[in-house]
This record gives structure tokens, sequence and C-alpha cells, in this order.
């Protein structure tokens, strides 16, 4: 018989892995995506909170108490998001063209609302009115068509999400068939049963821990571009959704994906490991 | 001159590729160490699944298989693992490591065996010189030809001078050379002790390799040629 030496490390598995042309793709894609996700989403999102907007001209002399007060009913009616005023020379130039050069040109506030399930138009134009009667007020319900660049952002997104789904699978089972591989030779060639164990169980219990990370991140990114999708395009009802559902949306897509892989993939491993050392 | 101890018994043992489909029934076989012993027969005769059961890969359908004194399917986890540490297998479907180099895959039997590092560099260098892989050390086991594949797959079985090889049509589809260099190496080891069987599909592929030859026959295992019957009397 040899002579027992120290344990050393096996070849297999670590290098097959580290050396496959998989990782900086994927870093890559990961990267784009990763990019990609916020920029779809602010774009989406922009484009649906122009989309509810209460416009209203307040006579300049309005006190600026009354006008506070209108804007603090407006934000218990309806969720605001921004009040942005007109810039005030446009309006002064307008105004000028209109009334003459004397006239006292109105304060113009665009308001801003989040998307929510309802909005009453017409309460908020009461409302509005109420606290300003000399207001002018419009409301603007709906969304604005998308803008074309939604379409080359979306597709671009769409095929870095896919491209990176395969890339992700294939990894996967290449990582498997590699776990197969070495653990038919350990077995083949003698190896101990605790030392097949340790040599295949947990490095690939290890290698699951971080491919749960990266398809946490990956779900994450699609949950998140879902929404963000429903928002650019915009999809009535995905859009008019309550804001909780976002968060929602990316936990459950983040949590979902890595739990799915890591159940999968160790159901694999261990079968395979309990029938080779049975 | 005092003949070498058995390696192999099988006592009334069925062989089959899977539990309940039976190829060979009835084996009653012996095989010592030192000897070359060549199974023969057609494709679907039983002789990857007599290699696979003599290779511990799997339980034999009924009978008994006795290696190198103990009873197999008697046998724990543990005995089982130090078992097939005495087992060298050059099996097709048994595969490579194809991101590790030819170095690497042929030092890995040794490797799960806990031989010394510096052990395991000289016989891993001294086998490469020897069947002419050096230049190939440490190219990937992917990149080999397929007769490079089947000269490595032998000399990872015989790597740790196993007491029984087991080896699969090893000379199939080999040119002159590498033929050659498997012969050396299977009589070299069989100098050295170990019990060595080799299947073909013809007893001409064997010719000049085999001690003894024997026919798997109408799910049979028969004598084939003198020594054999010699040794079947």
């Amino acid at each position: 018989m040899r002579r027992a030496g120290p344990s050393q490390p096996l070849p297999s598995l670590e290098t097959s892995w580290r050396r496959g042309r998989l990782m900086p793709e994927v870093l890559v894609l990961t990267l784009l995506l990763a990019t990609l996700t916020p920029l779809l989403a602010w774009h989406g999102l922009e484009r649906s909170l122009v989309a509810t907007t209460v416009t209203m001209a307040v006579p300049a002399s309005t006190a600026a108490t009354d006008l506070e007060g209108a804007l603090q009913a407006l934000r218990r009616a309806a969720p605001v998001a921004a009040v942005e005023t007109a810039p005030p020379a446009a309006v002064e130039e307008l105004w000028a063209s209109l009334y003459g050069a004397d006239a006292q040109a109105p304060i113009l506030l665009d308001v801003r609302l989040w998307p929510t399930v309802t909005i009453d138009a017409a309460a908020l134009d009461q409302l509005a009115t109420t606290f300003l009667p000399e207001a002018v007020v419009e409301v603007h319900v709906g969304h604005l068509p998308p803008a074309w660049t939604t379409w080359p952002l979306l597709a671009l997104w769409l095929a870095i999400g896919l491209t990176l789904g395969v890339r992700l699978r294939r990894g996967l089972r290449r990582f498997l068939a590699a776990e197969r591989d070495a653990l038919t030779l350990l077995v083949a060639f003698g190896g101990k049963p605790q030392r097949i164990e340790a040599l295949v169980a947990k490095p690939a219990e290890r290698r699951l821990t971080l491919a749960s990370a990266g398809a946490a991140l990956l779900g994450g990114a699609l949950g998140l571009g879902l929404v963000a999708t429903a928002y650019a395009l915009p999809l009535a009802s995905l859009a008019s959704l309550p804001w909780l559902a976002l968060p929602l949306a990316v936990l459950a897509t983040a949590s979902i994906l890595p739990f799915a892989v890591r159940l999968l993939a160790r159901r694999v491993l261990r079968r395979r490991l309990h029938l080779a050392m049975a | 001159m005092e003949r070498p101890a058995p390696v192999v018994r099988l006592f009334d043992l069925d062989v089959g590729p899977k539990p309940g489909l039976v190829l060979v029934e009835g084996i009653e076989w012996e095989v010592r160490g030192g000897c070359i012993v060549a199974v023969v027969g057609p494709i679907g005769s039983g002789k990857s699944s007599l290699l696979r059961t003599l290779g511990l890969l799997q339980p034999p359908g009924r009978g008994v298989y006795e290696f190198v004194g103990h009873v197999t399917h008697l046998a724990n986890a543990h005995l089982r693992a130090s078992l097939r540490r005495r087992l060298g297998l050059a099996l097709p479907d048994l595969p490579w490591l194809g991101a590790a180099s030819v170095r690497e895959n042929l030092a890995l039997p040794l490797k799960i065996q806990e031989t010394a590092a510096s052990e395991i560099d000289q016989v891993v260098g001294d086998f490469l010189e020897w069947l002419g892989l050096g230049s190939r050390a440490e190219t990937p086991a992917s990149l080999l030809s397929d007769g490079e594949r089947r000269l490595l797959r032998v000399a990872r079985a015989a790597v740790t001078r196993p007491d029984l090889l087991l080896a699969d049509e090893p000379l199939a589809g080999l040119d002159r050379a590498t033929t050659e260099r498997v012969r050396r190496l299977l009589h070299e080891l069989a100098r050295l002790g170990t019990a060595v069987v080799v299947t073909a599909a013809e007893s001409a592929a064997t010719a000049g390799l085999a001690h003894e030859t024997w026919k798997l026959d109408d799910r049979r295992l028969r004598p084939a040629d003198a020594a054999a019957l010699r040794l079947a009397g």
C-alpha cells in the first residue's frame, strides 16, 4: 500500500468553476442590468407622475397662508409627490401679452400626484376652489403615452435579462454536471464516505450559497424591472397598484428565485450523494 | 512454483445492467494475481455489466462476489470504499475532469487515496513520460484525442498499482504504437502482481495480451482457450 500523506485539495470542482468562461460575461451583464433597471424605473415613473397633475392658476394677490392651506388640504386628499411653480418670467410674459403690461400675473402651481387607485377630479377641483375661490383649477388624470426612448430601453433590458437567465441556467447545469462527475470519480476510486461528504457536499453548499445570492440580485432586478415596465408602458391596471406593491414584488421575486434554485440543486446533489454512498 | 492467491472469486453469480435484468447467470470464476484474463463476447452479451459488478459500481443480481477475501455484498460503506481503493477502473462510463489537466486527472486516484504529494509528483511524472504524454501534461483532458483519452483511461486505472484492474475494450480504436504502449503497461502491472481483466468483442483483439480467454456465450461464461479450460476443469 502507498503511504498516506497530507490531505490535498482535488483539482476538480473549484478549478472547473473558476475556469468557466461564465463569470466575466455574467458580471458584465449583471452590471448592465443593474444600470438599466433604475433607468427604466425612473423613466417609467417620471412619465407616470407627470401624467397625474393638478394645475392651479391662482391670482397673484392670494395670501400665502391661503395658498399653503389649499396645498395642505390637497395633500390630505391625495398623495402629493411634488409642487412646482411655473417659471415666473414665462408666466408674466404670457400674461402681459394677453392682458397688457400692467396686468398682474397669477401664480401657476403644478401639483404632481403619486399614482393612486382612484383620483376624483371633481372632488379635487371643489377642494381647491373651497380654499381658493378665485383659483382656476385644471386636473389631468391619466397617463402620457410612453416616450420613444422607452422601447429601446425596455428591449435592451429584456434582452440582457433573458441572456443572463440563460447563462445562469447553463452555469447551473455545468455546476451540477461537474459535481456529478467528481462524485462518480470519488466513489469509484474509493474515496472515504466522510471525505466525499467534505469534498463534494460542503463545497457544493458554499457554491450554492453564492449562486443563491446571485439569483437574489437577479430576482431583485427582475422584480423592479417588472414594476418599472408597468409604469413605463404604462399598463393601466398594474400602474395603478398601490405603492406597497413595488417592494413586495421585488422582495417576492428576489426571495423565490434563489430559494427555488437552491432547493432544486440541493435535492439533486443530496440524492446523488445518497445513491452513490448507499 | 506457488500459484498467486485469487483476487476475484465468483460463486453462482448473476450479472445484468440493472436489477431484475440478467445477461449472464451462474458464473463460477476465479482470477488470480499476476494474470491477464480476457472476456470476449458480442455487444450486449454482458461484458460491461460484468466489469461494473467486479468494479463495485453495481451490485450483483444473485450469488456471491468475493474480492481479495471479502464478500462484497456484506461489506459496509467504509470497507467497500477501502476495497475500491484496491481496484483500477478503465471503464468508458467513468468521466473526466474535463477542465483539469492530464496531470491532474492522472493524479486524481492518488489524491483520493491521500498519497503524499511528493510521491504523486514522482509517480505521475514517470507515468506521463513512459506513456509519451509528457508534452501534453498540462493540456485540459477535454482537448485530448480519442486515442490519447483511451490511453489516459488505462493509465489512470493503473497509477495506484491496484490488486485488480478492469479495462473495457482497452485496445479498441488505438493505433499500433498506442496499442503497444497499453500492452506493455498491462503486462508490467501483471508482472507486479495485479490481476487484469480486459474485454473485447473478439478474441483476436486480445491475442498476445491475455494469459487466458473466456467467452460470454448463451448467458454463460465459458472457457475459450486451453489455459482457461485447464482452470475451469
